[in-house]
Formats: structure tokens, C-alpha cells, sequence
């Protein structure tokens, strides 16, 4: 094994942070769906991609990234709000597999969609000018934007924290993902609780699109590796379980880092070998209840 | 009634004949337009790479026009003709196949990309047409891939490798580490710079190779500071050059290491943008402020710029060079016949758009000089009165010489 200081080693695990973030917006808005909806949204990669050519597309037409920042999950969110009202709402009544599929289908059409309009090269976003430095943490330097990016995601997760812990909708949400019959027996308007959600759910893949832009470009096929690493963000994590999954997105993403160091073609494979192990000696998730 | 008729049918035949000749003989006379000499050109004009392959095209047809606007080659005008082979060797193999057959090229110019410089060559040496390469291949002036008529315009990667890496080593520092895509042109590059610079006195202080498409450089750039070089050689390109260069620029390692990429190309510049070019060096074919300092490479840039309103890139360089040996060949053996056309140009010396290049007689090889190019800050740009296309500027020239490629014995020739 090739030798590195331990100096190497940390700053590889502040990289991790930021991508564990990114994983941790992408996971948290898949549980969300999930579990109001009990429909995998396959299409949550798609809408990450998505995110960064919209992001793209603002920053370009708007010009102030500060803006555009603000303007993408709004937009992804309304993307989402329309899938759920004109695709998925009919398919509720229908067998599993079918929202599934749908989803699975949005995501080629999203993929071939943006070939189409902004070509196959990939297209690269320019942080802003105040964020374009680097920071000196003592031991080493480390880009400001990405700074930046952890305080963004952790920004929108604490928001997401108070908006289902401290809102009465957000109670509303939280009731729906436990016993959807109950809230309907109660006389409230459970398909507005799943446009809600599924809104919510598509924005948050589209900050975490938007934000990882200006470190790894833009590309139609960026979402497929994400996918995947967020469904093992929300095992790892534990199903239902709010920090457990911010703790597992975080463990994901340093996993993932640390490994490139020394093997660069393994980096993506461990998570699921991590994963393997969570399933066989916790399977309701390191962090999930019963 | 026999013999009447044939009387008549006789006397009709040959006034008919008479006729027919005194018509050939009059538009003969008059028009009969030579034969045009078509020129065709295959490169990926779609996928990643198409900016530079057309920026080759447009080359070519800039070529074409100023010959033809001087009478032509020989008295005949030249047509140019393109296929696109979606950078994909099976495609290219079809293309030029279909090119032969419906356009009768009598010269094939190509392609931007190694992969595809090989299944060209094949069809074209199959039907004895002239090929000139024009993309980096270290086989195709081997004895044993290269065609009778074949030649070699653009750099072999050991040219380039050698020379460049030779040139690191004395002028940029002695400590290298070697980050370089994990494929043939990074480690054809590895080879040849390693070899060069190792040499010319300089040390290895790391290797890593990098797959294609890698979006986080974040542990190979941990390994790079840490190991303290004087020079990075960073063998990446297209995504791969972007995404590295934006995060060498965002870790502020410009101030630790130099960064050195052995391809750089105007084409490329433009897609990459100042912020994420600025301090880093690369290695080039061409760069179009060599106007500033040659004749050749002004009339070259100014005629060029004039007709597109961009200066032109290394591959137009390649394919403007490319063009010029097809007419010093004509106009040297007097025929565009492949044997004596082919002939005429061995050993020849030129200077198209850069400076003396020769075709070294054994493999037909073109070998020229080539630049060290750093890149500016917006600010330097323009204060350079280059705010548009002024990525650049040239840092230092590489001498051609034939002692950095393989010898004549070592490619299989006698």
C-alpha cells in the first residue's frame, strides 16, 4: 500500500464531506417520497443532472449565480410538482411497478432531452468570483466554493428538519409516511401531501445538481453514478430515520474518498461491500428503528 | 435495293461520324474542363472532438481556395470533399470506403483522432490512394502500417513526448510527477516524457494514472501537493482536461507545482476558458501568435482569420500544412500520379505556417518544431490587447529534430 501523510489523508476527508452532503440532499429527498408515496423515484438521478443544466442555463441568462442558486430548486421542485400531478398521480392506483417504471423512463427522456438541447460535451460552470480562492486551514489549502457548498446543503437540511419537525404540514407529511389510510380517514387532502413532498423531494436533487456544478462540470450521464450512492446512503442509514441518514450520507462520502486515495477503480465499489455489511449485521439500517 | 441501301447507309455513317468528330472538336476546343483534383477529408465532424475537426475542414477549403484562385494545381482546380467517422474506427473504415467509391478522391486528408488514423490508412492504402495524417498515431510510420503513399503531417505521440519532456526537464525543473489518463496517450505519453527528461537529468517523484472520465480529481490533487513537484505533466483531455484543470485552479496548486499538458490546443482553450487556463503550461503543434515573429505563419493566420473571423487552431495548422504537401508534390514531379508524386516529396523542406519542417525520406514523417505555451490571466489578455483569443503565449519553441523520434532501422525500414 502506497505510503501517504496524514496530512493527504485529512484533506481527502474534507472532500469526502462535500460529496457526502451532496449524497445526503439527493438521500433525504428519496426517503422523503418514498415514504409518503411508497414509490422509488428512479428518476431522482435524472433530476440531479437535471439541476446542473439548469443551473447552468440561469447563470448563463441571468447571470448572478447568487440567483441562479436560488432560482434551480424552485424550478426542479416545479418539474417535480407537474411529473406528480400529470404521471405519477394516475399510476397510484396501479401495480407497484409501474411509478417505478415510469420513473425509470423519465430518466432516459430527461438524459436524451439535455444531449439534445445543450450536446453531448460536457459544459463547465465557473464559480463566482468571491468564491473562486482557496482557503488556508492550517495544514492545507481548500477551495472556498466548496466550503461554501457544505454550508448550503447544511443550511437546506436543517430547513427540512424544521419544516417536517416544527410545521404543522411538515406534520402532516411525517404523519402520511407512517399511516397514509389514518390521515385520509382523518379528512385531509392526502393528494396535496404528496405533491408537497414530491416537490420538496425533486427540489433537493436539484440544489444538490446546482451546487456540485462548479466542482465536477456538467454532463447528461452525471446522475447515474449518484443514484445508486444515494439508495446506499438511505439503507446504510436506516429507513424513516432523518439524522441517521445525514450521518450515513456523510459516511458514504468519506468512504468513497479516502478509498480513491489508494485505489482509485474501487472507490465507487466499496460503499455497496459497506453496504452488504450494514444489511447482514443491522438490517433495518445503522440507524433505523425496530 | 441491296446495294442502294448500302450506298446510303455508308455515306450517313460517315457524315454522322463527321459530325459527331467536328462536335468533340468544338467543345473540346472550347470547354473540355480538366478534371477537377478532389481533396477528402474524414474526421469527426460529430462527437466530442467536432470544433477541431472542423476547424481542419476549414483549413482545407481555405487551401483549396487560394490554389484555385492562382489557376488551380497542374490547371486543374481542387474540389474538397468530407465524411464524418464519428471518431469511430469501424466508421471511419466505412466512410473512406464510401468516399472512394462515389467521389474518386485522388488525395485523403484525416482524421482528429488516433483510433481512426489506422482503419483510414488500411483503405486507403488498398486502393493506392495518397493519405496524409494528420492526428498524433505512433504506428502509422511504422514500416509496417504505413502506406507506399502515406504521410505523416502531425507529430508522432514519441515526437511530442520526447521533445516536450526533454524540454521540461531543462527548462521547468527537475522533481516531475506524472498524472496521466489511463489509456494509450497517457501512457505513450508516459513513456516517451519519462524516458526524455529522465535523460536530461530530471527525477520521478510520482505516478498515477487516472480513468477516462473521472469528475474528482480531489485524491489524485492530495497526492500531487504532497509530493512537492517542480512540474506536474498532466496527460488528460476533453471532460477530463476541464474538470482536472478546474480543480488544480479551484486548490490553488498553481502556487505549489507547474502544471504541463502535453496537448494544447486553441480549440480546446476556448471550451476551457482564461479562469481555469491561467498559469498552466502546454505543449502545442501551433499556436496562431507565431504570427507575431514568422512570415509564414502571419499569411497563414491573417487569411485564416479573415475568411472566419477565428485565428486557427493546431488542427487547422495540421491540415493547412497537409494541403501545401499535396501542391509541392504536384508541383515538383509535374503529376499528381501516386508514385512520382510520393517520390517528389521525400527529403523535401518546407515552411507552410510555422517555421522549416522536413519529411524525413524512410518513413515519410514530417518533422517540425513545436511551442511551449502558458496560459494568461483575463487581465494579462487584455492588457495584451488580446482579450479574445489570447489563452496563450508562447513560452518557448522546440527545435525540430530527427533524434526524438525512433530511428529509421528501429520503425522496420532498412
Amino acid at each position: 500500500m502506497e505510503h501517504l501523510d496524514a496530512t493527504t489523508v485529512i484533506s481527502q476527508i474534507f472532500t469526502g464531506t462535500v460529496s457526502g452532503m451532496m449524497l445526503v440532499l439527493m438521500a433525504l429527498g428519496l426517503t422523503l417520497i418514498f415514504g409518503v408515496m411508497n414509490v422509488v423515484n428512479f428518476a431522482h438521478g435524472a433530476l440531479y443532472m437535471v439541476g446542473a443544466y439548469f443551473f447552468f442555463f440561469t447563470l448563463q441568462k441571468v447571470g448572478n449565480f447568487w440567483v441562479a442558486l436560488i432560482l434551480v430548486p424552485v424550478l426542479v421542485g416545479s418539474v417535480g410538482l407537474l411529473i406528480e400531478r400529470i404521471l405519477m398521480r394516475p399510476l397510484y392506483v396501479r401495480p407497484e411497478e409501474d411509478p417505478i417504471l415510469m420513473t425509470f423512463g423519465l430518466t432516459y427522456i430527461f438524459m436524451e432531452a439535455m444531449r439534445m438541447y445543450f450536446g453531448k460535451i460536457g459544459l463547465a460552470v465557473d464559480t463566482p468570483a468571491s468564491l473562486s480562492s482557496a482557503v488556508n486551514l492550517g495544514l492545507f489549502y481548500f477551495p472556498s466554493y466548496m466550503i461554501f457548498a457544505v454550508v448550503c446543503a447544511m443550511l437546506a437540511i436543517f430547513g427540512l428538519w424544521m419544516f417536517q419537525e416544527k410545521t404543522d404540514v411538515g406534520l402532516i407529511v411525517r404523519a402520511g409516511s407512517r399511516d397514509s389510510v389514518m390521515v385520509r380517514v382523518l379528512g385531509l387532502d392526502f393528494n396535496r401531501v404528496r405533491l408537497l413532498s414530491f416537490s420538496i423531494g425533486t427540489a433537493l436533487a436539484g440544489l444538490a445538481g446546482a451546487l456540485s456544478a462548479p466542482i465536477r462540470g456538467v454532463i447528461p450521464e452525471m446522475g447515474a453514478p449518484v443514484l445508486p450512492q444515494a439508495f446506499v446512503v438511505v439503507v446504510v442509514g436506516g429507513k424513516g430515520s432523518f439524522w441517521g441518514t445525514v450521518a450515513s450520507g456523510l459516511l458514504v462520502g468519506i468512504v468513497t474518498a479516502v478509498t480513491s486515495l489508494w485505489y482509485p477503480s474501487w472507490a465507487e465499489v466499496v460503499v455497496y461491500f459497506l453496504m452488504a455489511v450494514v444489511l447482514l449485521v443491522r438490517p433495518m439500517g445503522l440507524f433505523g428503528r425496530e | 435495293m441491296r446495294k442502294m441501301s448500302g450506298k446510303w447507309l455508308g455515306r450517313s455513317l460517315s457524315l454522322a461520324v463527321v459530325a459527331l468528330v467536328t462536335l468533340i472538336a468544338a467543345t473540346g476546343a472550347n470547354a473540355a474542363p480538366a478534371k477537377p483534383i478532389v481533396v477528402g477529408i474524414i474526421s469527426g465532424f460529430s462527437g466530442p472532438y467536432a470544433a477541431p475537426a472542423e476547424d481542419q475542414w476549414r483549413a482545407t477549403v481555405l487551401a483549396a481556395e487560394e490554389m484555385n484562385a492562382k489557376g488551380g494545381l497542374l490547371g486543374r482546380q481542387i474540389k474538397v470533399v468530407r465524411r464524418d467517422d464519428k471518431i469511430n474506427p469501424g466508421e471511419a473504415g466505412k466512410m473512406v470506403q464510401d468516399m472512394i467509391q462515389n467521389d474518386h478522391p485522388d488525395f485523403i486528408l484525416g482524421t482528429n483522432f488516433a483510433g481512426t488514423i489506422l482503419p483510414v490508412n488500411d483503405q486507403a492504402k488498398k486502393a493506392g490512394i495518397p493519405y496524409i495524417a494528420i492526428a498524433q498515431n505512433d504506428k502509422i510510420t511504422t514500416a509496417s502500417d504505413r502506406g507506399p503513399y502515406t504521410f505523416h503531417e502531425a507529430v508522432t505521440p514519441t515526437i511530442n513526448g520526447t521533445a516536450l519532456g526533454d524540454w521540461i526537464a531543462r527548462n521547468m525543473g527537475k522533481k516531475i510527477y506524472y498524472l496521466m489518463a489511463d489509456y494509450a496517450f497517457g501512457k505513450d505519453n508516459y513513456a516517451s516524457m519519462s524516458k526524455a527528461a529522465a535523460k536530461a537529468g530530471a527525477t520521478e517523484v510520482g505516478l498515477a494514472y487516472f480513468p477516462v472520465g473521472t469528475t474528482d480529481f480531489t485524491p489524485f490533487i492530495a497526492k500531487v501537493r504532497a509530493a512537492k513537484a517542480d512540474v506536474v505533466v498532466c496527460a488528460a483531455f476533453g471532460n477530463d482536461a476541464v474538470n482536472l484543470l478546474k480543480q488544480i485552479q479551484s486548490f490553488e496548486l498553481t502556487k505549489v507545482s507547474k502544471f504541463f499538458f502535453p496537448v494544447a490546443d486553441l480549440q480546446f482553450d476556448m471550451a476551457i476558458g482564461f479562469k481555469n487556463l491561467q498559469g498552466t503550461y502546454g505543449g502545442a503543434n501551433f499556436y496562431w501568435e507565431l504570427a507575431e515573429k514568422d512570415p509564414a505563419a502571419k499569411r497563414f493566420v491573417d487569411s485564416f482569420r479573415k475568411k472566419y473571423g477565428v485565428p486557427p487552431s493546431g488542427y487547422a495548422g495540421y491540415a493547412y500544412s497537409a494541403m501545401q504537401l499535396i501542391r509541392m508534390g504536384a508541383e515538383k514531379a509535374k503529376t499528381i500520379e501516386p508514385a512520382k508524386w510520393s517520390k517528389a516529396l521525400e527529403g523535401i523542406q518546407y515552411d507552410s505556417y510555422k517555421g522549416k519542417e522536413w519529411i524525413r525520406a524512410c518513413d515519410h514523417q514530417a518533422f517540425q518544431p513545436l511551442f511551449v505555451v502558458k496560459g494568461r490571466t483575463q487581465a494579462e489578455a487584455e492588457k495584451a490587447g488580446k482579450a479574445q483569443f489570447g489563452y496563450r503565449e508562447i513560452v518557448g519553441v522546440v527545435a525540430a529534430s530527427e533524434s526524438t523520434e525512433r530511428t529509421c532501422k528501429e520503425l522496420g525500414y532498412k
